[in-house]
């Protein structure tokens, strides 16, 4: 194998047909470096915590409370009105009663509307 | 300048010094190290593109090197495999490739700016790429960078006394090429 090596040292040498552009090794380094300095810039901002970054949980905890709170108290206030509506209705259909009611009563009691007069002006 | 290799890693080691003597470590290897991948990955602005991944490997894993071996050796053993991934990917894409154009190396060669050679030299090129892998990669290393069979052994995974076989045949090879055509 030493005499075939030697033969390709004898044919290729040390010739080397491949070139680069003019002054590329010069400015290679600042090249590399400059990306490197890059890439820490990249990772530093990743890294850095904001303020918004670091309350974004309380912020999403104090929404959510807000929210269930609003409903809680939107239900309620509808709760409520529903509730006085009825008491309302049921007001109302007893008053809306009242008149046939009351004359209902003075004929089983057989009373006519002198009678009634009287008595009236008696509590007076 | 020339750093020797225990100041260099001096400078690695320490966080204040490091940047320095990274900057330090490419200045001076840089050019050694882009005519290993150059020979490997062949074309001009494919070799500056794995160089510098290569480099910003190195910067990544500079926690990983604890100084047991040269700079220039882990350095190195970045560079070649990051060329040699570089290949695989592209032998990969060629094969999915639909194109049914054949240049030919040779020919490609001889219509790059950044080759120099003539068309015999261009032809060595080719008969080196056709070589299997192994014996291609440790053909290159051995006979034009003088890598030590312990450190391409590193690199390729392969064991020593396999890399020598393969070597043997890779200049076996390469002796008939020129024999052809003298």
């Amino acid at each position: 194998m030493m005499n075939e090596e030697e033969f390709l040292k004898s044919k290729m040498g040390t010739r080397n047909p491949f070139v680069v552009p003019e002054g590329y090794f010069d400015q290679l380094t600042a090249q590399v470096m400059q990306k490197i300095n890059a890439e820490e810039e990249k990772k530093a901002k990743k890294a850095k915590p904001t303020i918004l970054r670091t309350l974004r949980p309380l912020l999403y905890a104090a929404a959510c409370s807000c929210i269930a709170l609003f409903g809680v108290a939107t239900y309620q206030h509808l709760n409520q009105e529903a509730s006085e509506a009825k008491d309302l209705q049921s007001n109302i259909v007893v008053t809306d009663y009242s008149d046939s009611y009351f004359e209902e009563c003075a004929d089983y009691a057989m009373l006519d509307n002198d009678d009634i007069y009287a008595s009236l002006l008696a509590d007076m | 300048m020339q750093i020797d290799d225990e100041q260099l890693k001096r400078l690695i080691k320490s966080e204040s010094t490091r940047s320095r003597g990274f900057e330090m470590m490419v200045r001076q290897y840089s050019e050694q190290l882009y005519w290993q991948v150059r020979r490997i990955v062949i074309t001009h602005e494919d070799s500056n593109d794995v160089l510098q991944n290569a480099f910003l490997k190195a910067w990544a894993s500079l926690d990983s090197f604890h100084g047991d071996s040269k700079i220039f050796t882990w350095i190195s053993r970045i560079a070649i495999n990051e060329a040699l991934d570089f290949v695989r990917k592209q032998k990969n894409h060629a094969l999915q490739s639909t194109d049914d154009e054949d240049m030919g190396l040779a020919n490609q060669l001889m219509a790059d700016n950044y080759f120099d050679g003539d068309e015999t030299e261009a032809q060595l090129v080719e008969a080196i790429e056709q070589l299997p892998d192994v014996q291609k990669t440790v053909f290159k290393l051995r006979y034009y960078d003088e890598m030590k069979y312990s450190d391409i052994s590193k690199i390729l995974g392969t064991s020593e006394g396999g890399l020598k076989a393969s070597y043997h045949i890779a200049v076996k090879k390469i002796t008939e090429f020129f024999k052809q055509h003298d």
